[in-house]
């Protein structure tokens, strides 16, 4: 549990962070989003006190973060940023022991620990754990980053535009594993970044940002059906409810019965988005599609199924 | 791959632009291990050479009679070549060591809390060293401390220090704030960050300070010969005075090659730049 309370941030005259104050349960993956200069960083870099608070507090499970020693504090929640950081004169396997290093692991566990985060991270340990990061692309070296993040299992993951600097493909494909990754491992995450898109796909809720004043914490459901104002609305934009369709499966929704006619109608599977399904909708310029659970035909969708499903999330 | 940034340290005064970056990665293929056979060759080569001016009496009287034929005493009687190197090199080591502590200590003063409001007055500082002539300080120095190694040793210690500085100043400055960020960021505390993160990836910048500073001192040791210190600027020195230019090359030729030889030696192909360069 992370209790953020009236956290504010002064240079001089100006106020990077005013007043902020959350509430993070633990194993929640949170959203600090924001247009550039709105704070979302300062705010990450004060829970780990690379930034110190000119007033307001951080409380981890209760426990003042003010009273610990910073670089304590540090060594119990990974860090991972854009352009990785991994040290460049560090191979893969001393970058990922970074932390156990310092909390003085004895040799074997640590080995054994770098390897099994390279593997969680979806790399060989075999392949990657003696390269230098000048050797590696650059989702791999993010792939470290997280790897070293983790490597001394904190609850807790401070990620600020991790996947920023890498190229589109490699960046949903990294956004995926993280998810799994984090649901895998339960940590409690809060993530920096300025794209929407990411932002709806990963969190579960997401605090916004502007000027350094929060607008609105909430799951992008409630984000979308109910803004606290024009900012929020008008920073989501239009297609707001098209991009939360990518957060739901046809697995969580009520499917129409198969019934007749459904011969040559296209099929999805069961494990596809909203999204998908509404792609395969227009694209196939079918009224109805059917859904298939490894074989077995389990209902159809139409556009009004799909209406109809965002349309609980309005009373959930 | 990503772009390599080349740090280059600055204004070293002279001999300054020699802070090399030989080679290409050399990591892999026919032409960085070609590249590696060249390098080391020449350092082999020059060593071999050096070794044999020195220790090979006879042939090297040779090669000076060669060159000078019309001198009829072309091998420096006074000292034998053997004591004169050995002269120059603990001029050398004992001068490169002392600005080599010296020169650290006050470019990471410079770069610590306490020192990093004055870190341009220590940077010229160094410089102001540096513009003095190595002549004119062992020349002052000589009343202080008498006539020999000392005043030689404490010249070219101004001298080399800023080089040093200089260079751990550009290194650790240039360290890819990335690296520097995540270093802070898993909780390494200052001392860690520095014997960690800072100095590894400012060293290759370092070494080209120490290699400046090398080259540096083994030429300006020469000039040591006027204040009795010895060293192969004695036989320079005699050559000049007595019209004898066999004796001029006698303690020229092994200082030069003396000089390239640390040069090549301190440059390491493929090895100093990938470690620098962006993630």
């Amino acid at each position: 549990m992370i209790e953020i309370t009236g956290l504010t941030k002064r240079y001089g005259d100006f106020t990077a962070v005013d007043n902020v104050s959350l509430s993070i349960p633990d194993g929640q993956f949170t959203v600090l989003l924001g247009p550039s200069g709105s704070g979302k960083t300062t705010v990450l870099r004060m829970l780990n006190r690379m930034v110190t608070p000119t007033s307001g507090e951080v409380r981890i499970n209760g426990k003042d973060t003010a009273a610990e020693k910073p670089e304590q504090l540090r060594r119990s929640m990974g860090y991972v940023i854009q352009n990785t950081g991994l040290f460049p004169n560090m191979t893969v396997r001393r970058n990922v022991a970074t932390v156990p290093r310092l909390l003085g692991w004895d040799r074997a566990r640590t080995r054994a620990r770098v390897d099994e985060m390279l593997s969680i991270v979806g790399l060989d340990p075999d392949t990657y754990a003696e390269k230098l990061p000048s050797q590696l692309s650059g989702g791999e070296a993010q792939r470290v980053g997280v790897a070293r993040a983790l490597a001394a299992d904190p609850p807790i993951l401070l990620m600020d535009e991790p996947f920023g600097a890498v190229d589109p493909i490699t960046r949903d494909r990294l956004q995926l594993e993280m998810k799994r990754l984090q649901r895998q491992l339960k940590k409690t995450v809060v993530f920096v970044t300025h794209d929407i898109d990411e932002a709806t796909l990963l969190s579960d809720k997401i605090a916004l940002l502007r000027g350094g004043v929060l607008q609105q914490y909430a799951a992008p459901e409630e984000l979308w059906k109910q803004p606290a104002n024009e900012f929020v609305r008008d920073f989501f934009g239009e297609s707001f409810g098209l991009r939360i369709m990518v957060r739901h499966g046809l697995s969580e929704i009520t499917l129409e019965p198969v019934g007749e006619g459904i011969d040559g109608l296209p099929r999805v599977g069961i494990e596809a988005t909203l999204k998908e399904a509404l792609a395969e909708l227009i694209d196939k310029r079918a009224e109805r599609i059917v859904v298939v659970d490894g074989g077995r035909e389990v209902g159809t969708v139409s556009f009004t199924t799909l209406m109809c499903a965002l349309g609980q999330e309005d009373r959930s | 791959m990503s772009p390599r940034r080349h740090h280059t340290a600055g204004a070293n005064g002279r001999g300054g632009s020699s802070n090399g970056h030989a080679t290409s990665s050399g990591a892999s293929g026919g032409r960085g291990r070609f590249a590696n056979a060249v390098h080391w060759g020449t350092i082999v080569a020059l060593f071999v050479f050096l070794a044999w001016m020195v220790f090979d009496e006879a042939g090297f009287t040779a090669l000076l009679s060669a060159l000078v034929p019309d001198q009829a005493v072309v091998y420096y009687p006074a000292v034998p070549l053997p004591t004169l190197m050995a002269e120059q090199l603990y001029l050398v080591a004992v001068a490169s060591t002392i600005a080599l502590v010296v020169g650290v200590t006050l470019g990471l003063l410079a770069l610590s809390r306490v020192g990093k409001p004055f870190r341009d007055v220590i940077v010229n500082l160094g410089n102001l060293a540096q513009t003095v002539p190595t002549a004119a300080v062992m020349a002052l120095a000589i009343p202080a401390t008498g006539y020999g190694a000392k005043p030689v040793i404490i010249a070219l210690v101004l001298y080399s220090i800023l080089p040093i500085m200089l260079n751990v100043i550009v290194g650790i400055e240039g360290v890819q704030p990335a690296a520097l960020d995540a270093a802070i960021g898993v909780g390494m505390s200052p001392a860690q960050r520095l014997l960690l993160v800072q100095l590894p990836l400012a060293f290759p910048v370092i070494l080209g300070g120490i290699k400046n500073m090398l080259v540096i001192n083994v030429s300006a040791a020469t000039i040591g010969a006027i204040a009795a210190a010895g060293g192969l600027g004695q036989p320079i020195l005699a050559g000049f005075t007595r019209y004898n230019t066999a004796f001029i090359i006698e303690g020229a030729l092994p200082a030069a090659v003396l000089a390239l030889f640390l040069d090549r030696l301190l440059t390491i192909p493929g090895w100093s730049e990938p470690r620098i360069g962006d993630v």
